[in-house]
């Protein structure tokens, strides 16, 4: 035994020098690499200055002014896919650090395409890019983060065609710098028009997804589990605890369960540099489907048309919004898809005896429509002997108060709804001429112009 | 990501070093690059140092990820070593069970006794065995020589006593009285092997 010990310590003494040898390798690697792209940018910069003839043997010490392009060989394209697109995880030190990153690195090389007046190579570059983004999304397409990433840099790539395709909207915002970098030769539109759409499909399929986790918990932790025990009410066991395990006490789906779901979506899309407005429409999706599913289990169920019932849903409901609160999201408008469920948590709640009561009802019930009004009156359960069921006089005093009302009669709502997205302009504040290509992404074919 | 799967990035940082998994160093990528996100204005300043932080974390990753295979490597290899060194104490002892405690130390040989072939006599018993048959064998000679000779009528002497002496089967077979009486080496050895 002694002599395995000794071997395993003098296996781990080799290990630590080859590791130190490792990394003087790696130094010496990276040194030279960046002697390599700064000679590259070097010659790059020579060829269109002829300025620089007259000094010909002062080279800069300091780093030499970039134009923020990456120059790429032709046949080095299908290379380029491959590493920035369809091999790249979502997770890795250079996208982690730089979530947008490789939505740039893409775009830098458009520009040096349009630079060279190509129309060849530029053609063939957004088309490959277009394709390797489908196919990769096609290939993850269960994946939250997959969806995330790629719908992220995928709207980066568009607001970077936007901001500088030279068009007096989007120029605005721009830096003097960032207006001379502007594309030079040719007119992208059509392409962002592609790849809008594209935008659109990966939205719809990342909401698609988070959807189908979601779907199952939502009646369970919204109807059925009883958080409240009487009248006091226990708070749900937080969002982010380390030992929390996804099931209360009876294994079965809670209103933690998911509010937790929700903060691993919405991590899930800021990790990887989700633009706000994104987010925030994502979020609003999400809970619509709450709210809808809720509300349509109660136009089904006579055993959740209870006072304790509405009760719970309201309470749901609070719990939801200070979740919005703490993630910043109030102003997406997700708390007003729950609007019709609220509705029906309080008028289950309410008094429906007296013609004040139905007065009432008729005039707070705004975002439901009569035979729904109607649906949950004539469900209504009493939860003891004491409270009496609501009498269909009582019911057609509701009805005259909402006799004027002209709209929609159907008794569900439709979950599969969904709200148009939109992709609003977001300029970048990103100097291209700072942006570095790190070594970790495989792309040394790539030369910093 | 499975259902209510949740991770806090900061707390890799609290980890000790030798414990870092390559998924830490990737929520300490992310947690820096959102702070480096907190002080960066024109995009300029802080892009180098962002970068250079970028590369330093690459380093990390390489290390941290090779740190984890060879320490998994040099434990498959020490649990490898350590079952074999098991399995040939176990086979040692199961086959020196008969005779108890056995070392063989060098020079020494092991010898099964239920094998036929198994070596049994000694060196001075051999000789002494070979001696022998080499006195008979001239014994016989001569005596050979002597009846062609009486048979050719060249010794007009009476018939000897015939001694057959067969070497090459046991005397088992023999009832002469001749060779029951000698106590040669032989006999000894040839009666033990009958018993």
């Amino acid at each position: 035994m002694e002599g395995l010990t000794l071997r395993v310590e003098h296996l781990q003494n080799e290990n630590g020098k080859l590791q130190n040898l490792f990394q003087e390798k790696s130094n010496i690697n990276e040194d030279i690499r960046q002697e390599v792209s700064r000679l590259s940018s070097e010659n790059s910069v020579c060829r269109c200055d002829l300025h620089l003839r007259v000094h010909p043997k002062q080279t800069p010490a300091l780093p030499k002014e970039y134009l923020g392009m990456l120059e790429y060989k032709r046949e080095d394209e299908a290379r380029l896919i491959q590493n920035i697109i369809t091999d790249l995880k979502p997770k890795g030190v250079a996208v982690n650090v730089i979530p947008t990153l490789p939505a740039f690195i893409l775009f830098m090389c458009v520009r040096h395409a349009d630079y060279l007046n190509d129309d060849n190579k530029l053609k063939s570059l957004m088309n490959r890019i277009i394709q390797g983004v489908k196919k990769v999304v096609l290939a993850h397409q269960k994946d939250v983060e997959s969806l995330s990433f790629w719908l992220s840099n995928t709207y980066q790539l568009l607001n970077c065609l936007k901001q500088y395709s030279g068009e007096e909207q989007f120029l605005k915002q721009s830096t003097p710098r960032q207006k001379k970098n502007c594309l030079q030769n040719f007119d992208l539109s059509e392409h962002r028009q592609i790849l809008s759409d594209l935008a659109i499909q990966i939205y719809h399929q990342l909401i698609s997804v988070m959807q189908k986790t979601l779907t199952p918990a939502i009646v369970p932790g919204m109807l059925e589990h009883e958080s409240l025990q009487g009248i006091s009410s226990m708070k749900p066991t937080g969002f982010r605890k380390r030992s929390s395990s996804l099931y209360n006490d009876s294994e079965t789906y809670s209103i933690s369960s998911i509010l937790q779901e929700l903060s691993v979506f919405y991590s899930a899309m800021s990790h990887h540099g989700m633009e706000q407005s994104l987010t925030k429409q994502a979020v609003k999706q999400l809970f619509f489907l709450i709210g809808a599913t809720t509300f349509n289990q109660i136009m089904l169920r006579k055993d959740m048309c209870s006072c304790r019932k509405g009760m719970q849903i309201r309470c749901n409901i609070s719990y939801l919004e200070e979740w919005l609160k703490e993630n910043e999201l109030q102003s997406c408008g997700a708390i007003d898809t729950l609007r019709p469920l609220a509705q029906a948590a309080w008028l289950l709640q309410v008094n429906k005896s007296t013609d004040e009561d139905a007065k009432e009802i008729a005039e707070k019930c705004t975002e439901l429509n009569p035979v729904q009004i109607v649906k949950i009156l004539n469900s209504y359960t009493p939860i003891d002997d004491f409270e009496k069921r609501v009498t269909s006089s009582f019911v057609r005093q509701v009805q005259s108060f909402l006799q004027e009302y002209e709209g929609a009669t159907q008794l569900m709502l439709d979950t599969d709804y969904r709200f148009q997205v939109t992709f609003p302009f977001y300029p970048s504040s990103t100097a291209l001429e700072s942006l570095q290509v790190p070594s970790s992404l495989n792309l040394e074919f790539l030369t910093r112009i | 990501m499975e259902f209510g799967e949740e991770s806090s990035p900061a707390l890799a940082f609290e980890k000790n070093a030798f414990e870092l998994t390559v998924e830490d160093v990737y929520d300490i990528s992310y947690v820096i690059g959102r702070d480096l996100l907190k002080i960066s204005s024109t995009g300029e300043e802080v892009s180098d140092l962002q970068f250079r932080i970028v590369r330093v974390l690459e380093m990390f990753e390489t290390l941290v990820n090779k740190y984890n295979l060879s320490v998994e490597e040099l434990k498959m290899e020490r649990d490898n070593l350590k079952a074999e060194l098991d399995r040939i104490i176990r086979e040692g002892s199961s086959s020196s069970g008969q005779t108890g405690q056995q070392t063989v130390g060098a020079n020494q040989l092991v010898v099964d006794l239920n094998d036929p072939n198994r070596p049994r006599f000694t060196m001075q018993e051999l000789k002494e065995v070979l001696q022998e048959r080499n006195q008979l064998k001239a014994q016989l000679m001569v005596a050979q020589e002597e009846l062609q000779l009486y048979k050719s009528g060249i010794l007009p002497q009476s018939e000897p006593t015939m001694v057959d002496v067969d070497l090459s089967t046991p005397p088992a077979t023999e009832d002469s009285s001749s060779t029951v009486n000698e106590k040669t080496t032989i006999g000894k050895l040839f009666s033990f092997r009958r018993k």
